[in-house]
């Protein structure tokens, strides 16, 4: 070999030892920056067909999971709930950062899949009915649990969570106001959206322990001021802050000089449904529907 | 042929031509010229024409997923197709360049006037540059449309209903949420950083083909070898973790080190999958992914020189 | 200061450089699978091209012609040997701009036009833009292609890729063209317009050096020539010296009377050490038959080769 072609190939391994630390934290720094996936679990190998997993080492990635996702919905179409399961499954472990996949694959588990059994499945014995929902359930809780320990910033995320567990809604699926008031709280200081910090405020309202009632009382008692005092807002305060303050007044026993005013009007057709809700709201309004 | 003697001239003195740079610059741009319309004039863009077509038809097809879904497998479809086009005119256009020029004895007439062989490697290389960044040009100037007309139907219904219900309310904030999503993953400065990312993962692949068509023995090798090198240059990365980690084994670590060292890592280039889902790309990173991009240009270009010098034709 | 007026000033007697000198070239082809082996393709040649001379290189299929050529235009390397152009090294890029090429059977850039390929040939000479549509122009005309200028060298014949091919050869008026089978698979026609544009070009002072294995080609235009054999000059020098039958005298005779045809072989008896070889009449050549026959050879002038059939031999 001649010396051009030796310098050659000497150029060719000190480029590579020189580039090593370079493409190293810049790889290290897109995965910080949630701009690449960390690299799938070899575990993971085993549950993915071929051409998963060659994506998933490569960088196929996303457009694998966008088409695993096609196939979910397909599944979902037809009623395939344990391949949609499966698929979600995979959909999750190419892409973990997607906050959307978790939600989504939940929401099949937590919904579609529960309610098809519990409403639809006439050709199946009420006890495999019964089994299914409490298991698609269980797996909607896990994926979700999942979905939050490694996306643990995702206001979305907690959000969903929030709305499975909460006592406010008849759609909730396990009531749990503790854990439900937690989640709302995170997406209120994930996003700032002070809607989120309201819905955490009326579960502390209903929790026995007093420390949850004062503060879901200041808390709310903070919002009323702010929508007392916008003049051009013609609808005012909302209901749900004005009732949920009356009742924490009661079990705080606030002076009454120090209520605020109340307008008084009988249980509200909708209660049930989530607070501030437009079906909620325009019930409220129109009780006659 | 004319009359042979009314032709002939008195002895001319000879010609005023360019020096220094401008003969630089004119001789590698007459080369660069000619290899993007060679490149060209292949029927290539029937394959834009065709692409145009498979976009716009997939882009509307898919639709009754979500609205993230379906905007996102949009951007998924489209930089995946974008990226396969790249590495297609990347590799190919690179790999029949000089053993074309060889067999057709085209290199003779070149090499025979005062042209150097790294300049005649530069105007290859460019020219195949030009006609991967014009054709990428195009696709996304076909895929940023549909993906903004996409938007805009997505986001209109929502932005309606947003308007009539307070921004505090449940339903409020609901759309907000949806409003932003569809933003997010819409139309924006990032879905084009992760075009620009394909280009310079064509722009890697078009100088690494170079290099392996100044030795290769035949087309079909560039192209098969240039394959192999692009796929492996995505697992580069594990062999390279794998080294720095300082796991045990000795044959597995001469194996790793030696993919991270010959092997390019495509994997840092690949910025599309964060773009399809709408993540934001810091303009100081895309900045280092170029200056990483340049280096292994020049490297590949500089390297292929050494090995065309001595080349005998 | 050239190198005449160099030896002019110190007294020492050195030539000007000529247009192509060819010192001791060795050329080995290495054999990857068998080593310290090769192909000896070129075997010690020494050649030389004075300015202004035509120079043919003859020799049978796989003698070394081209390698010898493409040594000296660096496009192999020669294993030891040197190789100049104008006195210049030829392996270095700047000794090219005085070069233009001619390759074998050429094949151009089939997506470009006639006049596109001239025109990147100039670009790549360093022809300002200005002077690059003219002398694309001129050249077109002078190779009789102007009106297929515009067409696809796909389109093109052999004989038409050979012209484009000297068009782009003589696109910066260089001052040695190197031609490599310039004739090969061209019809007669095509074939002699090249020559005569060879003539041409020599009348304007351009050395030419072409290799050939059409003898009667190279015997008409070339003022030296080589014979090659397996890498190794075998004869070499001016080709009236080569080609004379030294001992054998040639009289040609236009409207000879049979009388007068007796009374010379008379003469020639007469004396006792000359021999009567041949006497009848000369053969014309099947190129100017055809030439004729065609409709071609309006324009040929009839020289001492390009004789018109007689009917009475001896």
């Amino acid at each position: 070999m001649n010396r051009k072609r030796l310098l050659a190939v000497a150029v060719i391994l000190l480029f590579g030892a020189a580039r090593l630390p370079v493409e190293h934290h810049l790889g290290k720094r897109m995965i910080d920056d949630g701009l690449q996936e960390p690299p799938i679990e070899l575990g993971f190998r085993e549950r993915l067909p071929q051409i998963g997993f060659m994506a998933a080492l490569g960088g196929l990635r996303s457009l694998a999971a966008s088409i695993f996702d096609l196939k979910a919905h397909i599944a979902f179409e037809n009623n395939e709930w344990f391949a949609n399961e499966q698929l979600y499954d995979l959909i999750t472990a190419l892409q973990p950062r997607r906050d959307s996949y978790w939600e989504t694959g939940a929401w099949h588990r937590l919904r579609n899949a529960s309610g098809h059994y519990r409403y639809r499945a006439d050709d199946l014995p009420q006890s495999i009915r019964d089994r299914n929902i409490a298991y698609f359930s269980d797996s909607g809780f896990e994926l979700l649990d999942l979905g939050l320990r490694t996306n643990p910033d995702s206001a979305d995320l907690h959000a969903s969570m929030a709305g499975y567990v909460n006592t406010l809604s008849v759609h909730s699926v396990r009531k749990d106001g503790r854990k439900a008031a937690g989640h709302y709280q995170r997406a209120f200081e994930l996003t700032g959206r002070e809607f989120y910090e309201r819905m955490a405020a009326y579960e502390r309202a209903k929790l026995p322990d007093l420390e949850d009632k004062t503060w879901a009382y200041e808390t709310l008692l903070r919002h009323y001021r702010v929508f007392a005092a916008r003049k051009d807002d013609r609808r005012g305060v909302p209901l749900s802050v004005r009732r949920t303050i009356g009742d924490l007044e009661n079990a705080l026993a606030i002076p009454l000089l120090k209520r605020i005013p109340q307008q008084q009007q009988a249980a509200p057709p909708g209660a049930g449904l989530v607070p501030e809700s437009p079906t909620y709201e325009r019930l409220q309004k129109n009780p006659a529907g | 042929m004319s009359n042979s003697s009314a032709a002939v001239s008195q002895p001319e003195p000879s010609m005023d031509l360019k020096k220094g740079l401008p003969l630089v610059l004119s001789k590698v741009l007459a080369i660069a010229r000619n290899t993007f319309t060679q490149l060209v004039r292949m029927k290539v863009f029937y394959f834009l024409f065709a692409f145009s077509l498979i976009l716009l038809v997939a882009g509307f097809f898919f639709a009754d997923t979500q609205f993230e879904q379906k905007l996102k497998f949009f951007k998924d479809i489209s930089y995946g197709f974008m990226l396969l086009f790249t590495t297609i005119f990347a590799i190919v256009g690179s790999a029949l360049l000089i053993p074309r020029d060889i067999e057709d004895r085209t290199l003779y007439t070149i090499l025979c006037k005062p042209v150097t062989r790294f300049e005649y490697l530069l105007g290859k290389y460019l020219g195949v540059i030009a006609l991967v960044g014009l054709s990428l040009l195009f696709m996304d100037l076909i895929f940023s449309g549909a993906l903004y007309v996409q938007e805009q139907r997505l986001l209109g219904p929502v932005l309606e209903a947003q308007a009539a219900v307070p921004a505090e309310s449940a339903a409020g904030v609901q759309y907000a949420t949806e409003a932003d999503s569809i933003r997010k993953l819409g139309l924006n400065a990032n879905t084009q950083k992760g075009v620009l990312s394909i280009f310079l993962t064509g722009a890697v692949l078009a100088a690494m083909a170079m290099l392996l068509s100044t030795f290769a023995t035949s087309t079909m090798f560039t192209v098969t070898v240039g394959l192999c090198i692009f796929i492996v240059g995505y697992f580069q990365s594990l062999a390279r973790e794998y080294f720095l980690s300082g796991s045990e084994g000795t044959w597995q670590k001469l194996l790793s080190v030696l993919v991270a060292l010959i092997f390019p890592d495509f994997k840092a280039f690949h910025l599309s999958d964060a773009a399809a889902s709408g993540e934001l790309i810091a303009n100081g990173l895309l900045l280092q992914l170029v200056g990483l991009a340049l280096v292994y240009v020049v490297i590949y270009n500089l390297v292929a020189y050494l090995v065309f010098a001595d080349k005998e034709v | 200061m050239s190198q005449a007026e160099s030896s002019a000033t110190t007294g020492t007697v050195t030539s000007a450089p000529k247009a192509v000198e060819i010192r001791s070239l060795t050329k080995v082809f290495p054999l990857p699978w068998k080593k310290g082996k090769g192909v000896l393709a070129v075997d010690d040649v020494d050649l030389d091209v004075g300015v202004g001379d035509v120079y043919g290189l003859i020799g049978p299929n796989g003698s070394g012609k081209s390698t010898i050529m493409k040594a000296l235009l660096g496009l192999v390397n020669p294993t030891s040997g040197t190789t100049r152009i104008f006195g210049q090294d030829s392996t270095e890029v700047t000794s090219r701009r005085d070069v233009g090429y001619l390759p074998e059977n050429p094949y151009f850039y089939k997506h470009l036009t006639g006049a596109e390929t001239v025109r990147f040939y100039a670009q790549l000479c360093g022809l300002k833009r200005r002077d690059q549509s003219e002398r694309t122009e001129e050249l077109l005309e002078l190779v009789g292609l102007k009106d297929a200028g515009s067409r696809r060298l796909a389109g093109y014949s052999k004989g038409m890729l050979q012209r484009i091919g000297l068009a782009q050869a003589l696109v910066q008026r260089p001052r040695l063209l190197v031609l490599d089978e310039p004739t090969a698979g061209v019809d007669p026609v095509g074939s002699r317009r090249i020559r005569d544009l060879i003539f041409n070009l020599k009348k304007q002072g351009i050395s030419i050096f072409l290799c050939s294995h059409l003898l009667e080609q190279v015997q008409q235009v070339c003022d030296r020539v080589g014979i090659i054999h397996r890498g190794r000059i075998v004869r070499e020098g001016a080709i009236e010296d080569l080609i004379s039958i030294e001992d054998q005298s040639e009289v040609l005779l236009r409207n000879a009377s049979p009388e007068l045809l007796e009374s010379i072989k008379a003469l020639v008896a007469a004396e006792s050490a000359t021999e009567l070889v041949r006497i009848g009449n000369p053969k014309t050549t099947l190129e100017h038959l055809f030439l004729k026959a065609t409709g071609s050879g309006r324009d040929v002038e009839e020289s001492a080769e390009d004789l018109s059939e007689s009917s009475d031999p001896s």
